[in-house]
């Protein structure tokens, strides 16, 4: 769970970002606490900075817009989280669905970007998990990530991603299974 | 995000690799761009508050009107109105009560069509050794129905005549055959030359007769006072 005095620095940015005068302050304080996890949450998605940087851009703009409705039900992160997750699955599929290749083709695409980024090189360990992670389906993907990399808790997750807890459960294991046998076998 | 959680700890225990490697991401960034962020979003969010300018535009008065159009607006806006206080009730007439029954007959013609339906259909379940018989007499019949189609000879005419009895021939000859008949035959027969005929037929094997009259049907015995006949 995320810490006591965290929660209260996120409730008062809520309430400070309800007040009209103190607003683009909170704002601009919650882009800074948050922008960095969720630009590397949406960015191991989607590999690209120039998207990410799109997707990014978008999700915070959403929440501007929405924020002041924030009824504070779920914790402010993982209401982050959740509206980042919904606009990066979101943005794949229009990219899916411009994309004139086949669906086969389709799940191999951010594993071409991949090996376009700058610096790449398959020999390096860093590079090869990541390919072995770009391998797995989407949504096992975004429980890897957000488990491995965010260590986020599976009841937590099931709301960011609105599964249940066990079945995020399975899907990790199963991912770190898979990943762990895309290393050894290449 | 959670300090309560080791996950290089539960990998581990998990007996994977994983836990030993190194989570930092290789990706590269733009120099200081999570600085710029902010300023960037808010930037955003500043535009999409401004109102449109092509609202202001919209707003300005464009194109041309139809010459008297505000002249005639009135009047066009009071016919349209007392159209629409024309009464909207249909001059058809229905039984009175005709709404109030229509739901109850339908849920009875529904009850009624619904059990007509729901008859249930026969359904004849065949046991296994059924199924078996079946299919073994398919294919017997198939069988029987390919031998008899590929080996059944057509019949020949000379087979056909042969049953016939000489008397109803004869009788035959004499009720077909006119005097113009039997003059074509006879001029036909001249055409052809009779003695190589009959030559090359006291060439032939008696043998060779027999084998003949048995391809084409006819009796031996009986053929023999025939062939007697065509020989002599």
């Amino acid at each position: 769970m995320p810490e006591t005095a965290n929660l209260i620095d996120d409730h008062i940015l809520v309430a400070s970002f309800k007040n009209e005068s103190t607003r683009e302050k909170a704002f601009t304080s919650l882009v800074t606490k948050y922008q960095e996890r969720l630009y590397w949450h949406i960015r191991r998605m989607v590999v690209e900075h120039e998207d990410t940087n799109d997707i990014l851009q978008n999700m915070f703009i959403k929440v501007w817009k929405n924020l002041a409705e924030f009824r504070e039900e779920s914790n402010l992160y993982t209401w982050l989280y959740r509206i980042a997750t919904n606009e990066t699955l979101t943005w794949i599929e229009q990219q899916k669905k411009r994309s004139s290749v086949s669906l086969s083709d389709n799940e191999h695409i951010f594993a071409d970007k991949l090996v376009a980024q700058r610096g790449f090189d398959s020999n390096k360990v860093e590079w090869r998990l990541q390919q072995a992670i770009q391998s797995l389906p989407e949504k096992q993907r975004l429980v890897f990530n957000l488990r491995y990399y965010d260590e986020m808790p599976y009841d937590e997750m099931a709301t960011v991603l609105s599964t249940s807890a066990g079945a995020l459960k399975a899907s990790y294991h199963h991912a770190v299974k898979k990943v762990q046998a895309f290393l050894l076998n290449d | 995000m959670n300090d309560n959680i080791d996950i290089l700890s539960e990998l581990e225990q998990m007996g994977s690799t994983l836990g030993n490697m190194s989570r930092k991401m290789p990706y590269e960034i733009p120099t200081d761009y999570f600085i710029n962020l902010t300023a960037s979003i808010i930037e955003h969010v500043q535009v999409q508050q401004q109102d449109d300018p092509m609202l202001d535009i919209a707003k300005a008065p464009t194109g041309e009107l139809p010459a008297g159009y505000f002249n005639k607006l009135p009047g066009v806006v009071l016919a349209a109105a007392k159209l629409s206080e024309l009464p909207q009730q249909m001059p058809y007439s229905l039984p009175e009560t005709y709404f109030n029954e229509l739901p109850q007959q339908i849920l009875n013609k529904a009850k009624t069509g619904h059990k007509q339906k729901v008859k249930p259909t026969r359904i004849v379940i065949l046991s296994v050794r059924i199924r078996w018989a079946a299919a073994a007499l398919l294919v017997l019949c198939l069988g029987l129905g390919s031998y008899e189609f590929l080996h059944t000879k057509p019949a020949k005419p000379e087979m056909a005549l042969a049953k016939v009895p000489q008397a109803n021939l004869k009788e035959y000859v004499k009720q077909n055959i006119d005097d113009f008949d039997a003059d074509m035959i006879v001029s036909n027969l001249q055409a052809v030359d009779v003695h190589n005929i009959q030559t090359s037929a006291h060439q032939l094997d008696e043998q060779d007769i027999i084998q003949y009259l048995d391809e084409t049907g006819w009796d031996v015995d009986a053929s023999d006072s025939k062939t007697n006949n065509k020989v002599d």
